[in-house]
């Protein structure tokens, strides 16, 4: 897992998150594999900020049914991302 | 806002108008708003999107062209005022230029109500015609009223004339075979109203009620049932009775009965008024129309295309209706004349030239002569419609609220015409 553009999938971008990034917290969705360390080598060497904290969630897929037949959304991990106070990301750049 | 009129032919009017770059993001704003509203972007719930998504997920060209949609009939009534003309139509609007914080800059051609050059129009030259009542058409009047008033008597015995209703019994055969619907019993008929075949009601002539006689006649060649024309047949008629109208005499007591007048000498002379009234109102209405058609003769006016159009589909809404009346469809019109809709409208197109030449004549006679619609005037013709429809003028009054012009405009033209008249030479 060298390259960083394998551990940040796309970034999450959601009412919720859009708040957060008001709090210079952005969040993203990551390898699922990835560990905070991990994470936070990636989002320095892409953005070339400096990362503060990283949190962690694994969001659980969905149970969906479709007739009688049962099945799960993708399951997938969320990294929110802390970053030093001045630091920025363009969240809206090309999704 | 910048307007510029140009002038073209045929009454049309060319507006270039510049709306300031402000106005238009302004514009825009509220476009924005109106959309950032409906637009759903997942993540996000209904209008909470950030502004940036929002464009980028709809497209900035969209949103312009929404608040081009504000813009545009907005800034154009406007124009159209600054400009002072009077569309009749709907314009033709092309952009020359038009981005965010740029000044919107169109072109609109539209066709206005034309100048009307009116030429001589007082004193013109029109016939009257004589309002004189003859004797003559009194005593025609006189006769008309004995037959319609006229009872009927049952003639005991006598034999039967022209002019008699009779009452019969017959039975037609054709070989010795009956004909179908060639039977009846207690059938009423008039002598000589020529009802059934030639031949039938003369030969009745001549009997005397209870006698039976057998009528040879022969079925005219382009009798509508095909099997029977042209053929002899045999009728066995019985006649039942004979009635035969009697007239009044023409004397003071018939005066009484046929109108509230005790004299005869009293009800001639009003059937002289109400000759002489009838005469006048269609010597009026000829007076009226020569008028308006010199009038209008006079004066020159370049009609715009479309006008005519609309007139062309005015008459031709018209004449659709008076189509359902006889039960047919403008489509069973056309196809029963053999004719395209479009060859009917290029029929019409001369009428429809001429009725929106008179409109706009007349109009510009009012205006010249400074003729208008008093408060006095629309309220009586409210209360004409009023009595009309049976409600209460209130009532009226708040049903054509919004007609209110075309009111004004019926009496205005009611009285342009009058004015003509009254201007005209009668000769």
């Amino acid at each position: 897992m060298k390259n960083p553009r394998d551990i940040i999938i796309r970034p999450l971008i959601t009412e919720k998150s859009m708040d957060l990034a008001q709090e210079n917290k952005y969040t993203f969705v990551v390898d699922k594999n990835a560990n905070k360390i991990e994470i936070k080598n990636a989002i320095e060497e892409l953005f070339k900020v400096k990362v503060e904290k990283v949190n962690t969630i694994r969001v659980k897929g969905k149970m969906k049914r479709v007739g009688r037949f049962v099945g799960r959304t993708p399951e997938y991990k969320k990294a929110i991302v802390k970053l030093r106070a001045g630091d920025k990301i363009e969240l809206f750049e090309g999704v | 806002m910048k307007v510029t009129k140009e002038t073209l032919e045929k009454s049309r009017v060319e507006l270039t108008v510049e709306v300031e770059a402000e106005e238009v993001s302004k514009a825009y704003e509220k476009a924005y708003k109106k959309i950032a509203q409906k637009v759903v972007i997942p993540g996000f719930r209904k209008g909470k999107a950030p502004r940036v998504l929002v464009e980028r997920h709809v497209g900035k060209e969209y949103i312009l062209e929404e608040a081009l949609e504000e813009l545009l009939p907005e800034s154009y009534v406007k124009a159209v005022n600054e400009a002072g003309i009077e569309p009749v139509d709907k314009p033709e609007v092309s952009l020359v230029s038009y981005g965010i914080n740029e000044p919107l800059v169109y072109k609109a051609v539209v066709d206005v109500k034309p100048e009307v050059e009116l030429g001589q129009y007082t004193g013109l030259e029109v016939t009257k015609m004589p309002v004189e009542v003859t004797d003559e058409e009194v005593e025609k009047e006189l006769t008309y009223l004995q037959n319609r008033y006229a009872k009927l008597i049952t003639v005991e015995d006598g034999e039967a004339k022209l002019g008699d209703m009779v009452v019969i019994d017959f039975a037609g055969k054709m070989n010795g075979e009956p004909i179908e619907g060639g039977s009846a019993d207690n059938y009423r008929l008039e002598l000589g109203s020529k009802v059934f075949i030639p031949g039938f009601e003369e030969q009745i002539v001549g009997m005397k009620p209870g006698e039976t006689r057998d009528i040879n006649v022969t079925f005219p060649e382009d009798y509508q049932k095909e099997d029977l024309a042209g053929k002899p047949a045999v009728f066995t008629v019985t006649l039942k009775e004979i009635k035969r109208k009697e007239l009044a005499p023409l004397d003071d007591e018939f005066a009484k009965d046929v109108s509230e007048f005790s004299t005869l000498a009293e009800l001639k002379e009003d059937l002289k008024k109400k000759i002489a009234q009838a005469k006048e109102n269609i010597s009026r209405e000829k007076m009226e129309a020569e008028v308006i058609e010199k009038v209008v003769d006079n004066a020159n006016v370049e009609i715009p295309v479309s006008m005519v159009n609309h007139e062309v589909d005015h008459i031709l809404h018209h004449f659709e209706e008076e189509l359902k009346y006889r039960r047919l469809t403008l489509e069973q019109y056309l196809e029963y004349q053999k004719k395209t809709l479009d060859e009917l409208k290029e029929e019409l197109k001369p009428r429809a030239e001429r009725n929106v030449k008179t409109e706009l004549v007349l109009e510009a006679i009012a205006k010249k002569e400074g003729i208008t619609a008093t408060d006095e005037e629309l309220d009586k013709e409210l209360g004409k419609i009023a009595e009309l429809y049976q409600q209460p003028v209130e009532e009226i009054k708040k049903l054509f609220a919004q007609r209110m012009d075309d009111i004004a405009y019926s009496i205005v033209r009611r009285k342009t015409i009058d004015f003509l008249v009254e201007n005209a030479k009668a000769v």
